[in-house]
């Protein structure tokens, strides 16, 4: 049995940083050629693994090859008194760039400890929680799962027999307005039962007339999760923030 | 109207005070509560006390020391939840040993769970907003769509517009939850970056200086052997 422990890194400045720790290379004056064999000898043993190498990775081994053939060149001929631009310069300042941003993520992580216990009262979430029952999370549906709702809708009413085509009375308008007074009384309506009973033309105008008071910014619909019933709110009864 | 609330007797200054925090959804800062209690709100179903204060007191310090005064009830009557001074305003708090208890619940652990990813970009868009997803990436030197996606799920942060280059890609902004989660009144509370500079490159140097020791150490070592 064997077990392998990797370290997380976020990228490949993250794990340029942690070579450069781990083997004490000074920053200002990386050896490259050196840190260039580590970090491909990194990704090759990702690749025994078989773990798949974010593109990110190859880029930045391309560039650290890069380097290393620039600084095997002989430099062409600078005039006096003007500084021979280093190879490294860019890859270090983005490096030093980066441990900044690691230094503010400790100090907020320190934060974060403080912060611990720490709840305030809030009325946002218990309402959320209150519609999803235990602990899902809402995110904005796109277009894409109204449609895909729709969809499966549409296929489930479907009823066998002949075809046969009706004028009906009820038009968009009536389907705008008849939302917009469900929603006066009602905090969510749930896309399912919205058109649960109602026949296929009907279905059809809902789901215009929701997309037009989408579209209008006066909705919003929210799901929980892929394939899931979809809610629709008001947008004034949305949260600020 | 404000000689009106300064009429009011103090017991009632404090409740009504104590009121506007509690139905803030957000924090309230001082300059809403005078607003508030100067233009907005009729006080003549309260009793006024006869006992009138001097119109020369500024109306904020007058206010945050009858917070003080709330809380100091609050402590004395063992309530597990005090007024907070966050995201430069106030609002209600759970008292330590009690949010524990919070904590353990799922959906609040979930809550204030960070990864270094989030913490790292959370950090980025601190000092830069508003920032695009590519300017993120590029400080980070990876691929940032997903942990964005999550900051915005968390409410950490928000998208401000987009910026008008090619894409025209989302910008990016800190929250007032951001604050609140972190226990800061206002960016500027966030450590100078300058100073973060600093703090790196010595840290760098004392880095190279240790290497620099280590081989005068073996310089040495072979020149006695």
């Amino acid at each position: 049995m064997y077990k392998i422990v990797l370290p997380i890194f976020e990228g490949p400045l993250d794990l340029l940083l942690y070579f450069i720790k781990r083997d004490e290379i000074n920053i200002y004056d990386i050896p490259i050629a050196r840190i260039t064999d580590e970090f491909l000898n990194y990704l090759n043993m990702l690749q025994e693994l078989d773990i798949e190498i974010a593109s990110e990775f190859l880029v930045m081994a391309s560039t650290l090859m890069e380097i290393k053939a620039k600084m095997l060149l002989p430099s062409e001929k600078q005039p006096e008194g003007t500084e021979i631009d280093d190879p490294r310069r860019e890859l270090v300042q983005q490096l030093l760039e980066y441990q900044i941003y690691k230094e503010v993520s400790n100090y907020l992580e320190a934060n974060l400890r403080q912060t611990h216990n720490l709840f305030f009262r809030g009325i946002y979430e218990s309402e959320i929680a209150e519609i999803s029952s235990n602990y899902k999370t809402y995110k904005p549906a796109t277009v894409y799962d109204l449609a895909k709702s729709f969809y499966n809708l549409i296929t489930k009413n479907q009823k066998d027999g002949f075809h046969e085509i009706r004028m009906t009375e009820y038009k968009l308008e009536d389907a705008i307005s008849n939302i917009l007074q469900v929603l006066q009384f009602e905090r969510q309506i749930s896309f399912r039962k919205l058109c649960a009973t109602t026949s296929r033309q009907i279905l059809v105008l809902y789901f215009v007339a929701i997309l037009e008071l989408i579209k209008q910014k006066k909705l919003y619909a929210y799901q929980s999760d892929y394939e899931e019933d979809i809610f629709l709110f008001l947008t004034s009864n949305l949260p600020r923030n | 109207m404000q000689k009106v609330f300064f009429n009011l007797d103090r017991e009632t200054q404090k409740q009504i005070l104590e009121t506007l925090i509690f139905a803030s959804e957000q924090p309230i800062t001082l300059d809403e509560i005078a607003d508030i209690i100067e233009n907005k709100l009729e006080f003549s179903d309260f009793p006024t006390s006869n006992f009138s204060i001097a119109e020369t007191i500024h109306l904020g310090e007058y206010l945050l020391g009858l917070i003080e005064e709330i809380n100091h009830d609050l402590e004395s009557s063992n309530r597990p939840y005090q007024i907070i001074n966050v995201a430069n305003g106030f609002t209600f708090a759970t008292k330590n040993e009690f949010g524990k208890i919070l904590g353990s619940l799922p959906q609040f652990r979930h809550k204030k769970r960070f990864s270094k990813a989030m913490l790292e970009t959370l950090a980025i868009i601190a000092y830069k907003q508003p920032i695009t997803r590519p300017e993120i990436e590029e400080i980070r030197g990876t691929n940032s769509s997903d942990i964005l996606n999550v900051l915005l799920e968390r409410n950490l942060i928000k998208i401000v517009g987009r910026k008008e280059t090619i894409g025209r890609p989302f910008m990016y902004a800190t929250t007032i939850e951001f604050l609140k989660t972190f226990g800061l009144n206002n960016l500027n509370e966030l450590p100078n970056l300058d100073e973060i500079r600093a703090l790196v490159e010595t840290k760098n140097k004392k880095e190279e200086l240790t290497l620099k020791i280590d081989f005068g150490e073996e310089q040495q070592q072979s020149s006695i052997q």
